[in-house]
């Protein structure tokens, strides 16, 4: 019989079902530990912990009216396990929210950015940063004004991304004026 | 592997560039001005973590005007933000967008966040998003399936999502499927990627399903694009052409970036043999997903379909590039190479394919007959009979491999086309030339139902080997084919 050079049995190649192997693939670190149980027992994946900062992360995301993310962290809270009664004493603070960010918009002076936030929220985007800009010189709508002085950061953020929003919007707009 | 070529692949590539100037992306307005007052903002350190997510923002709109000097860049600013306040799921998406567009960004990413955040679970979502979004479909089911633990995140309802839709592109439709259903019948109100169940309920041709999906879709939320495409594969199963398409476009028109509504919008024009449209649409896929491989592949098809190869390859091309582990590219690339001449090329297309999973036998049927058109027998008699395995194996309904029957059974339990009639005729020459007429004769009795031109140079071939063996001693022979040799006096010749 003769024994010639045969294309590679396909049955013995496993398929390749990833990226190719050698580029680089952004991983989450190695663990030393085989089993999952060990690996959550360690600090940063303290279920409690978890839990309270996602309570306290949906409430601040739904404040600066990140919807999307908001709905994304309660997701993942929903996915945690029922909750245990001796949590109950966990300590709010976490190392990873800072503490200014949780009180920010309760400490907010200026009703104007508090006024700002819920014509954002009701989706009058352009009205929301006009009313934390100067006061235009003309009665046009063409451009914003420049901000006002002294904005906390609550209000810098507030007008920024109900401008965002506003001229996204004028871009949808423009784009379906266009298709007709 | 292949050779790349030039003159033409220029051209493919000015050809692309005037065709999508036919869509002219309207802008945001304030970006310039929003660009400036936040610069100024982040140096004066006034920006919390959210100001810093909206200065990222608007860097990432921002990429198309001329850079500001000084100007910090967009992954630092959304990285910085991440660093204050690592729960903000739009932020790291949005670094996922800078990554994908730019992958020297990772090691960047990877530097900056690890030694932080390494072991943090949004981390982990983050990385298993990018690594979905590289095609590394397996290594993000991994991290998917550490987080599904039930101690941990077991009952997320993203995740789950996530799970199934690496199952889905893994092509582990059935398990992609069921974790789908599952998901829609205990949650019904919840439309995010039900998208995905509509088209695996379309590639199983299961309208039942697909009809009781978009009523229910439709009662939840009529405007979601989710639900229009959902209803848009109903119309389209139903071959209702006008129709399905209307709903692709009104996916598009709640959220033009819904990538798979382009892409399934220009299938539908496909069927519909609207070439051009197809390609418009294919198109516009890429430009909101540059590294979507269906749109590559439709415009591959789409140029196959008007015989101009020369683009057909250069697209089929980028879908290996994007999927190397799917033989359905390898193998549209090797079609390819045949209509353009090029049948080295062909082959190793076709071994590409090969190397992945076949089930049908398309790769190596084509292999087969490409080795036995350049001469290379043994080649040929190996893939031949491997053809042979596959449609047996694709064929038979008790998930018997081949390996497990001799080769008289396996013959038997084939369904004979003119594919099967080729290899089965091409072995039995092959073996006669070898001396191995009993196996050889196993080929050629295997013909002799097959209503056409192989099975009567079959039946000459069947009175020239018993003719030989008549007048040849019978030497002990182990073949190289299946199990042990049938004996000859089974075989029914007729003169």
């Amino acid at each position: 019989m003769k024994a010639a050079a045969l294309p590679p049995n396909p049955k013995s190649i496993t398929p390749r079902n990833g990226a190719n192997s050698t580029a680089f693939l952004l991983s989450p670190p190695p663990t030393s530990s085989s089993s999952a149980a060990e690996y959550y027992e360690q600090s940063d994946w303290d279920v409690a912990q978890i839990r309270a900062d996602l309570h306290v992360s949906s409430q601040l995301l739904s404040d600066r009216n990140l919807k999307l993310a908001a709905k994304f962290a309660m997701q993942q809270w929903m996915g945690l396990p029922a909750q245990v009664v001796e949590e109950a004493t966990i300590s709010s603070a976490s190392r990873l929210i800072p503490e200014e960010l949780l009180s920010a918009s309760a400490q907010e002076r200026y009703p104007a950015v508090l006024y700002a936030k819920t014509l954002m929220e009701l989706g009058e985007y352009a009205h929301a940063a006009a009313t934390l800009s100067q006061p235009s010189l003309s009665k046009t709508t063409e451009s914003m004004p420049p901000p006002l002085e002294d904005l906390s950061a609550v209000g810098i953020y507030v007008r920024a991304y109900a401008l965002y929003m506003a001229g996204e919007r004028r871009k949808e707009e423009d784009s379906m004026e266009q298709q007709r | 592997m292949v050779s790349s070529f030039s003159p033409s692949h220029f051209l493919c590539v000015l050809f692309l560039f005037s065709d999508t100037q036919k869509h002219v992306p309207s802008f945001n307005p304030y970006l310039l001005q929003l660009s400036h007052e936040l610069l100024e903002a982040y140096q004066s350190d006034k920006l919390d973590a959210f100001g810093l997510y909206a200065y990222g923002m608007v860097l990432l709109a921002a990429k198309s005007l001329p850079p500001i000097r000084n100007a910090p860049t967009t992954q630092s600013i959304l990285m910085k933000s991440i660093l204050l306040f690592p729960y903000n799921w739009s932020a790291w998406l949005d670094l996922a967008t800078c990554a994908l567009d730019d992958a020297s960004i990772e090691q960047e990413i990877e530097q900056s966040l690890q030694p932080i955040l390494g072991g943090h679970f949004m981390y982990y979502f983050f990385c298993a998003h990018m690594q979905a979004e590289r095609q590394a479909h397996a290594e993000a089911l991994a991290i998917y399936e550490r987080m599904l633990d039930p101690a941990l995140f077991g009952a997320s309802p993203y995740l789950m999502t996530q799970y199934a839709l690496m199952q889905y592109h893994l092509r582990n439709i059935s398990e992609a499927k069921r974790m789908l259903e599952d998901l829609h019948h205990h949650t019904p109100y919840r439309l995010d990627s039900m998208d995905v169940y509509s088209n695996i309920l379309y590639v199983q041709n299961d309208s039942v399903g697909l009809s009781q999906l978009a009523h229910t879709a439709v009662k939840v939320d009529k405007y979601r694009p989710e639900t229009c495409v959902i209803v848009g594969n109903y119309y389209s199963i139903k071959q209702q052409r006008a129709k399905a398409i209307q709903y692709f476009q009104r996916a598009l028109k709640v959220d033009s970036n819904f990538t798979s509504a382009w892409t399934l919008m220009g299938h539908e024009y496909v069927e519909w043999k609207r070439t051009a449209n197809a390609m418009e649409a294919y198109r516009r896929a890429l430009h909101a997903a540059p590294n979507d491989y269906r749109a590559y592949y439709g415009l591959g098809q789409t140029y196959e379909i008007l015989n101009m190869y020369m683009f057909a390859l250069y697209y089929y091309k980028r879908a290996t590039q994007l999927r190397p582990y799917d033989a359905r590219m390898w193998c549209s690339l090797g079609v390819t190479f045949m209509q353009l001449g090029r049948p080295l090329d062909a082959i190793q297309a076709y071994e590409r394919a090969m190397e992945q999973e076949d089930t049908e036998g398309v790769a190596t049927q084509k292999l087969a007959a490409l080795y036995k058109q350049s001469g290379q027998v043994e080649k040929a008699a190996r893939c031949y009979l491997r053809y042979l395995e596959l449609r047996y194996q694709a064929t038979n309904t008790h998930g018997v491999t081949a390996d497990d029957v001799s080769l008289d059974i396996m013959l038997h339990g084939l369904v004979v086309d003119g594919a099967e009639a080729e290899a089965l005729l091409y072995l039995a020459h092959y073996h006669k030339e070898h001396g191995e007429y009993e196996t050889s004769m196993i080929f050629c009795s295997r013909l002799l139902e097959y209503p056409g031109p192989e099975k009567d140079q079959a039946k000459g071939l069947l009175r020239e080997l018993r003719q030989r063996s008549v007048t040849q001693a019978r030497p002990a022979m182990r073949t190289r084919s299946k199990g042990p040799p049938a004996s000859s006096s089974g075989f029914a010749f007729s003169p």
